[in-house]
């Protein structure tokens, strides 16, 4: 058996693992597939529309479509004008959406912390987000709505359950139904795969790992002649372990959010992430640990022994050691690969950081033209809101009692009608 | 997890070699026929975590594993949904327009699609927390028809919180581990009414009825086997993280091949997460080690060892070896029969939340091999050593899944019996018994039908969700 065959049979590995042309082919894809919907949808709006419009409005209607409800306003408002000489929306390109799920992922951490929720709930719920969205355009499924179904279904999956009504009860405004609605969306949209293979293991069993030998702990003396170790402990000095120590805390703020809206869980292991999140916190730490286990001096000898110490410890380190074993076996060249992937894996980590800087105006644009295209009845006079993982369900035309969410919400509606397209109405509101 | 940190950026797709691999690989096929050998044989096939049932293989090679998971093989630079894709909208030219039927990103279409492979046949069995269906796959032009088992979990019984606990650890759990001694996930889905399905290899028996079943003669090898493959199973799990936290003899299924496989994953967690709490209400109380009983809250592996080593007994004896009435008595018979846990024997046991001392005439001495050998001579001495390493008191003296694949005593004669040559159960009776340890809700002994034989009160106490410890 492969020393990793453990991780190659995960499903992170086989089904979420994708190298960067992939995951933007992907990620082209499923835009297409959210903008094919939009177009039927306003297709369907459209006849829905003119067939209100028409005397003969008994036309059939699309028969899987509640019955729609024209406010009396809207079907005369709409009488006015041919539904037909309105243009289709314009629909969001891959890298919008990809942007609207990124701010969504910086909600989701901050819902997070208000529950003070772990970092392992935490960051499954983004990697859910993330990975919901690469196969359903945020064209069809609004994060907005999925955000709370995907951070309880995250507390569950991480065993760190809370009621519903109690979780429910700390979020303004928020309905157990409404959580409920979306969890068979969510869950099936993460293809059932609820086990998310985290970094923080590694990271906790690395610095475990690192505190213990410069503590000079329980096998310090076997130790003492490891010419790796000293190196690594000169380059830390003069007080190695206040050094690790504070790399830990840094380590972590990088684990838990930069990690998190970037696309590295796709695109490289968890080890090799926590290493880069080492390496950003502190440079000498992450690279005199690397150069320690699999530099030149790493010996086999002790890979293998210990091997047995973790075997009793059940510490979470041993994914190092196995690798040091492979290390061994391949010869001593992995610390300069290692060093220029994770360098790789934090450059990626670090690029993130621009979707925190995003202007709020770029924000409120996006949103606008997504609002455009999930609400043609709102344009056209007739039809459903699409999207946002409503499907089936009925939808007041009357989009002011549809979505009572927020005041921000009701701000941006406003403004969107405000807009080039809205503004064309004649008549409207 | 034990991933690698070698070899770069990860290959765009990993499995499909692998798979192969597995399958065609000249030392696994070998394998299959010569189950039982020398103790490297027996080491290999261990770690190799790979062979046994050339039927399970079938069944993992024609059964895909849903939504693409296995079946579909990644193409070169695209996923699953876009190959779905693509053949929706070959097969429906006008797909791309406004048939609302081909939109694929819906996941309600992925769901049908997975939903529309199966169909049901009867029902074998039904309970508070889910009905079993046995069914089969339909054959399509290239593969058989395949029989399977079909749980569908109720939702909403009593759990009003969406998709229960125990539905979502089997899920997460059996997802991960793929091992021909661990039952297999075939698919999931979601019925209309949002009950969740499901789709599982088809297992005709479970130990408890073998045991049970008087007209059966169990031989040592057949005992080895058995422990064999459970120690398989369990090893995997336990190299993946994962405690199965209800090791018993009806949670261990029967392959119509005669397989072996660990099965009900509703009270798994991962462990060794360091300073996280886990809840000792677990494990059925019979099979219960007494780390648990005195409230541990940072436990191992070493729960499922116990656990298994109960089983052993079982095996020889054909009845429970600790069977107690109450916690309380329970704790009292793995004292009067294992010994009282005391500092000597178990240092540190003292500190544990729940330990209670005992008057000083009522303390038993730590069982030594005389008792053992006296208890369980059929197994012989390698025998007896292996089973007083997994139910030794103290967790930490407790023998590993790898160790006790590694113990002497497998590759003594007599030799593990071939799985296909072990003794069956005969009458169609099986197949509802595994219907009903299917449906059971995680961590009770029997179902409620069976508490007219006055034993369904001795179920293992309801998990605490409250902490976050599950």
């Amino acid at each position: 058996m492969a020393e990793d065959q453990l991780y190659t049979s995960a499903t992170q590995c086989t089904t979420w693992s994708f190298g960067p042309s992939t995951l933007s082919t992907i990620r082209q894809n499923t835009n297409a597939a959210g903008t094919r919907s939009i177009r039927r949808g306003w297709k369907r709006a459209r006849v829905e529309a003119s067939s209100a419009n028409t005397p003969a409005a008994t036309t059939p209607i699309p028969s899987h479509t509640p019955t729609p409800t024209p406010t009396p306003l809207s079907s005369s408002t709409a009488a006015t004008l041919d539904p037909a000489s309105i243009p289709d929306p314009e629909s969001l390109t891959p890298s919008e959406e990809l942007t609207l799920v990124h701010y969504y992922i910086l909600r989701l951490i901050d819902m997070s912390d208000i529950f003070s929720f772990p970092s392992n709930v935490k960051s499954t719920a983004c990697v859910f987000l993330s990975r919901f969205h690469l196969h359903h355009s945020v064209q069809s499924y609004h994060p907005k709505h999925l955000i709370p179904t995907i951070l309880f279904l995250a507390t569950k999956t991480e065993n760190h359950y809370i009621p519903l009504s109690e979780f429910c009860k700390r979020i303004p405004k928020l309905t157990s139904e409404a959580v409920l609605k979306h969890e068979f969306t969510v869950a099936g949209g993460v293809r059932w795969d609820f086990d998310i293979r985290h970094p923080l293991r590694a990271a906790e069993g690395g610095i475990m790992e690192l505190l213990t030998v410069l503590g000079g702990g329980m096998n310090g003396s076997s130790n003492s002649n490891d010419p790796g170790l000293i190196a690594l402990k000169e380059r830390l000095a003069p007080n190695p372990i206040r050094r690790v120590q504070d790399a830990h805390g840094k380590m972590k703020g990088y684990l838990t959010k930069e990690a998190l809206v970037s696309d590295v869980y796709y695109q490289y292991t968890p080890p090799q992430i926590f290493l880069a999140a080492l390496w950003l916190a502190d440079k000498d730490v992450a690279e005199g640990y690397i150069e320690w286990r699999f530099g030149e001096n790493s010996t086999m000898g002790r890979a293998a022994k210990k091997r047995k110490k973790d075997k009793k410890n059940k510490s979470g380190d041993d994914e190092v050691t196995t690798t040091a074993d492979e290390a061994a076996k391949r010869g001593p060249a992995l610390a300069p690969k290692l060093l220029v992937l994770v360098a790789q894996c934090a450059e990626m980590m670090v690029s993130a950081r621009e979707y925190e800087k995003i202007p709020v105006d770029e924000l409120k644009r996006i949103d606008k033209k997504l609002h455009r295209c999930q609400n043609p009845q709102k344009f056209l006079g007739a039809g459903l809101t699409l999207g946002a993982g409503d499907n089936g369900t009925k939808r007041a035309p009357d989009d002011a009692a549809g979505e009572p969410k927020d005041k921000e919400e009701s701000k941006k509606k406003r403004k969107a009608e405000e807009d080039p397209f809205g503004g064309s109405l004649p008549g409207r509101d | 997890m034990k991933p690698s940190m070698f070899g770069c950026r990860r290959p765009e797709i990993y499995f499909p070699q692998l798979e192969a691999f597995q399958h065609n690989h000249p030392r696994f096929q070998r394998h299959h026929q010569n189950t039982t050998t020398t103790r490297n044989t027996l080491a290999m096939s261990a770690t190799a975590g790979s062979s046994a049932s050339s039927a399970a293989n079938l069944i993992k090679r024609t059964l895909p594993f849903g939504n693409g998971h296995n079946s579909t093989p990644l193409p070169e630079n695209g996923d699953a949904s876009r190959v779905l894709k693509d053949d929706s909208d070959a097969a429906n030219p006008t797909a791309k327009d406004d048939s609302d039927n081909s939109d694929i990103e819906d996941p309600d279409d992925l769901n049908t699609k997975t939903k529309r492979k199966y169909t049901k046949d009867r029902k074998v069995g039904e309970g508070a927390y889910a009905v079993v269906h046995l069914g089969h796959r339909l054959a399509t032009a290239t593969e058989p028809a395949v029989p399977v088992a079909i749980k569908k979990i109720k939702v909403n019984t009593e759990f009003r919180d969406g998709l229960s606990m125990d539905a979502i650890r089997e899920l997460k759990y059996l997802r991960e581990l793929h091992h021909p001694n661990i039952i297999a996930l075939l698919d999931v889905f979601s019925s209309k009414s949002q009950n969740l399905c499901l789709v599982l290899e088809f297992l005709v028996c479970d130990l408890e009825k073998i045991i049970k079943d008087s007209s059966l003669t169990l031989s040592m090898a057949d005992v080895k086997s058995w422990m064999l493959m459970s120690l398989r199973g369990l090893w995997w799990c336990h190299k993946a993280f994962v405690l199965h936290r209800d090791i018993k003899p009806n949670n261990l299924l029967i392959s119509g091949s005669g397989v072996l496989k660990l099965a009900d994953f509703g009270l798994a967690r991962s462990f060794s997460d360091p300073y996280r709490p886990m809840t000792s209400n677990v494990i059925t109380r019979w099979y219960r080690p007494p780390e648990l009983f005195y409230g541990a809250k940072f436990y191992s592996s070493a729960v499922d060892i116990f656990s298994l080593g109960l089983v052993f007994c079982e095996l020889m004896l054909r009845t429970p070896f600790l069977p107690g009435n109450t916690d309380l008595h329970q704790i009292e018979l793995i004292c009067q029969a294992l010994g009282t846990p005391n500092e000597d024997n178990w240092p540190g046991v003292t500190t544990l939340p729940g330990y209670h001392s005992v008057e000083n005439g009522a303390s038993v001495k730590e069982r030594g091999r005389d008792f053992f050998m006296n208890t369980f001579i059929a197994a012989g001495e390698a025998g007896v050593d292996l089973l007083m390493k997994m139910i030794k008191l103290d967790p930490r003296k407790r023998c590993t899944a790898r160790e006790a694949l590694d113990a002497a005593w497998f590759s003594q004669e007599p030799y593990p019996t071939k799985p296909a040559n072990l003794p069956k159960k005969v009458d169609g009776k099986g197949i509802e018994k595994v219907g009903s340890d299917l449906k059971r809700k995680a961590g009770e002994l029997f179902n409620n039908n069976d508490e007219t034989t006055g034993r369904g009160k001795k179920v293992a106490r309801k998990l605490d969700f409250g902490g976050g410890a599950g």
